[in-house]
C-alpha cells in the first residue's frame, strides 16, 4: 500500500483542527468537548482520504472487511469468558500482516461497525482513534522489522507482540478512552477528576490488556500464517 | 414495526438535525436552554421508543444523580458551602449545580444518540456518504453483512466441536480460551476464502467500472424541504439567542444573565427544535386517532 498521505488532506486536516481549537478557546465554557471530537475527526481524515485515493481493488476491500468483521464477531466467540475482549488482537494481527495504513483502517472501521450494530454514542470518535492508532502503531513496528518475519513469529517475538499489545491497551488506548470519560463526565477536567477517572479505568484497562495479550499469544501465528497464504496464493495486499 | 414519520425523512435532513442538536447541546451552558433541551430530548426519545424507553430513562436519571452528587467532591470551590467533610474540605452548592449542568449535557447527548441510532440506520449512512467515500462505505456495508454471518458460522463451528468432545463450555478457563481461539482460527480460514470468492465475483460483475448506486433511494420530498426550512429558522433563532446570552459561570458564585424578551423567543425556538421529532411522530398518531374515532 502507498504510504504517502495526500498533502492536501493533511493541510485541510491541520487547518480544520487549528480552527476548531481557536474557536473552542474563544467560546470557552464546555466548547472543549466539541473541539476534542472535531480534532479527532480531522486527525482521522487524511488516513481515510489516502485510502479512498488509492481506489482499492475488490480483493483488498473484501479481505479488510473480513478482518473487521472477525474483530467484531470475535467477542461472540469468547462470550463465556467475562470481560474477554479480543478485538484489539485481531486489529494488531491485521496491522502486522498488512502494514500501518491497513492497520489504522481495520482498527477504526472495526469500532465503527461494532458501534453501528450495538449503538453509536459520544464515545465513537474516541474509540475509532484509539483502535486506529493501535493498528497504525503495530503496523509501523512490523514494517520496521521489529517482529522479524511477518508471517510466523519466533517465540521471543511472539512474546514481545503479546506484551506490547497488552501494554499498548493499558498505557495508550485505555487512557485515551478514559480521557473521553473525563471530558464527558467531569464538569471541569481538573487534575483531581483526571486522577479519579484514570485510577478507576486502570483495572478495567488491565483486564482488557491481559485479554488482548492472551489472544495475541494464541492467535497471532495461526492468523498470520493464513494471511501470508492469502498473500502468496492470491496476491492480496502485497 | 412500521417506521415512525421521523424515520421516513430524507437521511440528510435527519443527519443534519442530530448534528445540530448535539452541537448546541454541548456548546450552550445556560441553564434555561439546558432544561428546555433536556425536556425536548426526553419527549422526542419517548416518541420513538414508547413505554419501553422508560427503563433507559431511569438508568439515565440514576447516572444524572450520581454525576451531580459526585462533582462537588472534585470541585471544592464555590461560595455556598453546604457542609464540610474530611476535616475542612467543602461540599458546595455551586459544585453541585455545575455537576447537574454537566450531567444534563451528557444525558441530553445520550438521548439524542438514542434517537440517532433509531433513525439514521446503516443504509442511510451508506446513502449519505456513498459518494464521498465509496470504498469506506462499501467496506462498512460488507462488515455489517459479515458480522451476523460469522456469528452464525461461529455457532456452527462450536456445535461441531462439541460433537467431537471439544466443547468450549467445559473445563478450566485456559482450556476454554484455547478452544475459543481454535474456533476463531477456523472461522478466519473460512472467512478469508469467502472474501476471495466475493471479490472475484465483484470483479466479474464490473466492480469499479462506474459510479456506485445506493441500495435504497430516498426522495427529497416537499415535506423534507418544509421541515428543513423550519428547522433552519429555529436553529438560527436558538443559536443567536444562545450566543448573545453571555457566559454562564458557576464559580465562585452563580453568574448567568436573565433572558431578554428576544432571547426568550430564541429559547422557545430551541424548545420547538428539540421537540421536532416528537411533533413529527405525534402528528401522524393524532391524525390516526381522529380519523379512527
Amino acid at each position: 500500500m502507498a504510504h504517502h498521505l495526500p498533502v492536501a488532506a493533511w493541510g485541510i486536516s491541520l487547518l480544520g483542527a487549528a480552527l476548531s481549537v481557536v474557536a473552542g478557546a474563544l467560546m470557552g465554557g464546555r466548547a472543549y468537548v466539541a473541539t476534542s471530537v472535531l480534532v479527532i475527526a480531522f486527525a482521522m481524515l487524511p488516513f481515510f482520504a489516502s485510502f479512498e485515493r488509492q481506489r482499492p481493488q475488490a480483493r483488498q476491500l473484501a479481505v479488510l472487511a473480513v478482518l473487521c468483521a472477525l474483530g467484531v464477531a470475535a467477542r461472540a466467540l469468547f462470550i463465556w469468558v467475562p470481560h474477554f475482549k479480543p478485538m484489539a488482537a485481531i486489529i494488531i494481527i491485521a496491522a502486522v500482516a498488512f502494514g500501518r495504513t491497513s492497520g489504522f483502517l481495520v482498527g477504526a472501521l472495526t469500532v465503527a461497525a461494532s458501534n453501528l450494530i450495538f449503538g453509536q454514542g459520544p464515545w465513537t470518535p474516541w474509540q475509532m482513534l484509539a483502535f486506529g492508532l493501535c493498528g497504525y502503531a503495530f503496523g509501523l513496528l512490523a514494517e520496521r522489522g521489529v517482529f522479524g518475519s511477518r508471517t510466523h513469529l519466533a517465540p521471543g517475538r511472539l512474546a514481545a507482540l503479546g506484551l506490547g499489545g497488552g501494554a499498548f491497551i493499558v498505557l495508550v488506548a485505555g487512557p485515551l478512552l478514559d480521557t473521553s470519560s473525563l471530558f464527558y463526565f467531569a464538569a471541569l477536567p481538573t487534575p483531581e477528576a483526571a486522577l479519579a477517572v484514570y485510577l478507576a479505568g486502570f483495572p478495567v484497562n488491565c483486564i482488557h490488556g491481559a485479554s488482548v495479550a492472551i489472544a495475541l499469544f494464541l492467535l497471532a501465528n495461526p492468523l498470520l500464517g493464513k494471511l501470508a497464504r492469502l498473500r502468496s496464493k492470491y496476491g492480496v495486499l502485497q | 414495526m412500521a417506521p415512525k414519520p421521523f424515520q421516513r425523512l430524507h437521511p440528510a435532513v435527519a443527519f443534519a438535525f442530530f448534528a445540530a442538536a448535539l452541537l448546541l447541546t454541548v456548546l450552550v451552558a445556560h441553564p434555561a436552554f439546558q432544561v428546555v433541551g433536556l425536556a425536548g430530548a426526553i419527549i422526542s426519545y419517548l416518541s420513538f421508543t414508547g413505554r419501553s424507553g422508560l427503563r433507559s430513562l431511569a438508568a439515565l436519571a440514576a447516572a444524572f444523580c450520581l454525576l451531580t452528587l459526585a462533582n462537588p467532591l472534585f470541585i471544592p470551590q464555590g461560595q455556598t458551602v453546604l457542609f464540610t467533610y474530611l476535616g475542612q474540605r467543602p461540599y458546595t452548592l455551586q459544585g453541585l449545580a455545575m455537576g447537574a449542568s454537566t450531567a444534563a449535557m451528557l444525558v441530553t447527548a445520550l438521548l439524542w444518540f438514542g434517537c440517532f441510532n433509531r433513525v439514521v440506520t446503516s443504509e442511510k449512512l451508506t446513502f449519505l456518504f456513498g459518494r464521498l467515500a465509496p470504498s469506506l462505505t462499501l467496506m462498512l456495508t460488507m462488515v455489517l453483512r459479515l458480522v451476523p454471518l460469522y456469528q452464525r458460522k461461529a455457532r456452527q463451528i462450536s456445535a461441531a466441536r462439541r460433537c467431537v468432545g471439544l466443547s468450549a463450555w467445559e473445563g478450566p478457563a485456559t482450556a476454554r480460551i484455547r478452544s475459543g481461539a481454535a474456533e476463531l482460527s477456523a472461522l478466519t480460514t473460512w472467512g478469508l476464502e469467502g472474501a476471495i470468492v466475493t471479490a472475484d465475483s465483484m470483479r466479474s460483475r464490473g466492480f469499479g467500472s462506474g459510479p456506485r448506486t445506493p441500495f435504497a433511494t430516498y426522495p427529497f420530498t416537499g415535506r423534507d424541504i418544509a421541515l428543513a426550512a423550519l428547522l433552519t429558522v429555529l436553529l438560527v433563532a436558538a443559536g443567536a439567542a444562545a450566543a448573545t446570552v453571555g457566559e454562564t459561570r458557576f464559580l465562585p458564585a452563580f453568574a448567568f444573565a436573565p433572558l431578554s424578551p428576544v432571547q426568550t423567543v430564541g429559547l422557545l425556538a430551541w424548545g420547538l427544535f428539540s421537540l421536532m421529532p416528537a411533533l413529527v411522530n405525534g402528528r401522524e398518531a393524532l391524525q390516526w386517532r381522529i380519523i379512527s374515532r
